[in-house]
């Protein structure tokens, strides 16, 4: 039986669709059968980060209606040497479209078959959160250093938690180190410390993520880039239930000097 | 002082807030509603009131209240 993981922020915009795909395609790197949840019916996003949107054909509420089967409905990423799945969510329904059983029963099914099932949640804390939770055995907590991101976070950690998902996984998202060398933001350490749940990943602020966003051809295919080292690094961590030192990122400006040049060079 | 600085003490205190089970004014009306009760029965003082409520586990609340015995003085002023 596979491990489904909610990944889920809160807040909306801090990197949970850009954390599930290249989380995803790592696992896969390290011989993990993967499969992705678009959970964000009406606003489906993770297939054109992964840029596999032109296989999509069906969708989840494609499936739960019984008008495919879900073999059907899953995109296959061949980019990959195990398989990369993605489920893709209906850009034309809305969250409700979708009955609670039925979720449920697909989220089953697809741990049957896969080791990692990651379920992509929508922002907020309404039905589609639900949804994307009820079914998760771990979460991923995406944080952006930024106030209003580090108390949605803290909401989100209280529901997880009354919902017995455990462990509950912190990823900050966004770290620009010119302004935390200033220490014009809150450092890594101090959003530790505030929501208190084990540290999965440190992930700099980068151009780079937003050209492999652009161009649907996810950083972590890069297995040689620091980028692409780093989500190897968070993956293994979460297949072992290591945790994160900080240090190993956050010493981060020499670090992140190194990705920039080894970005630069494979261009 | 840079900023980073004061984002973390604002988060520690909206956050320590946010994570009570009921709000500063709902606390202040449940004193003062448990004081009229409390006071029907025994000589309180009403304004010196400490509740505590947590949550005990999923099922339960513990809800403490500590009231302090009206004092002489105030017997004779009365």
């Amino acid at each position: 039986m596979g491990e489904a993981i909610v990944i889920t922020s809160g807040k909306g915009g801090v990197g949970k669709t850009t954390i599930t795909a290249n989380l995803g395609i790592s696992l896969s790197q390290l011989g993990f059968s993967v499969v992705m949840v678009d959970a964000d019916i009406g606003l489906r996003n993770l297939d054109l980060v992964m840029g596999i949107e032109r296989k999509v054909k069906y969708h989840i509420l494609d499936v739960s209606k019984g008008l495919c089967t879900l073999e059907d409905a899953l995109v296959k990423d061949t980019r990959s040497k195990t398989p990369v799945c993605l489920l893709p969510a209906s850009q034309s329904h809305f969250k409700e479209d979708i009955q609670k059983d039925d979720f449920s029963d697909l989220i089953q099914s697809l741990k049957e078959r896969f080791q990692y099932v990651l379920i992509d949640s929508p922002a907020g804390i309404e039905y589609g959160f639900r949804l994307s939770m009820k079914d998760a055995n771990q979460g991923i907590v995406v944080v952006n250093p930024e106030v209003s991101s580090i108390r949605d976070a803290d909401r989100v950690i209280s529901i997880l938690e009354q919902k017995k998902i455990k462990p509950i996984y912190l990823i900050i998202n966004r770290v620009n180190t010119e302004l935390l060398k200033k220490k014009e933001i809150v450092s890594p350490e101090e959003i530790q410390e505030i929501l208190d749940i084990p540290l999965l990943g440190v992930i700099p602020e980068d151009y780079f993520v937003v050209i492999s966003a652009n161009q649907g051809k996810p950083f972590a295919y890069q297995t040689q880039s620091k980028l692409g080292e780093l989500f190897l690094h968070i993956a293994k961590q979460l297949s072992s239930e290591e945790l994160f030192m900080i240090e190993d990122s956050i010493k981060a400006e020499s670090l992140w000097n190194k990705v920039k040049k080894s970005f630069t060079l494979k261009k | 002082m840079a900023s980073g600085k004061t984002a973390t003490q604002r988060l520690k205190n909206v956050i320590s807030k946010d994570r009570e089970l009921l709000s500063s004014g709902s606390i202040r009306v449940l004193k003062k509603e448990l004081g009229n009760i409390v006071s029907k029965f025994l000589d309180i003082d009403k304004r010196k009131i400490q509740i505590t409520i947590e949550e005990a586990d999923q099922k339960n609340y513990n809800l403490s209240a500590n009231f302090q015995k009206k004092s002489k003085a105030e017997d004779e002023m009365e």
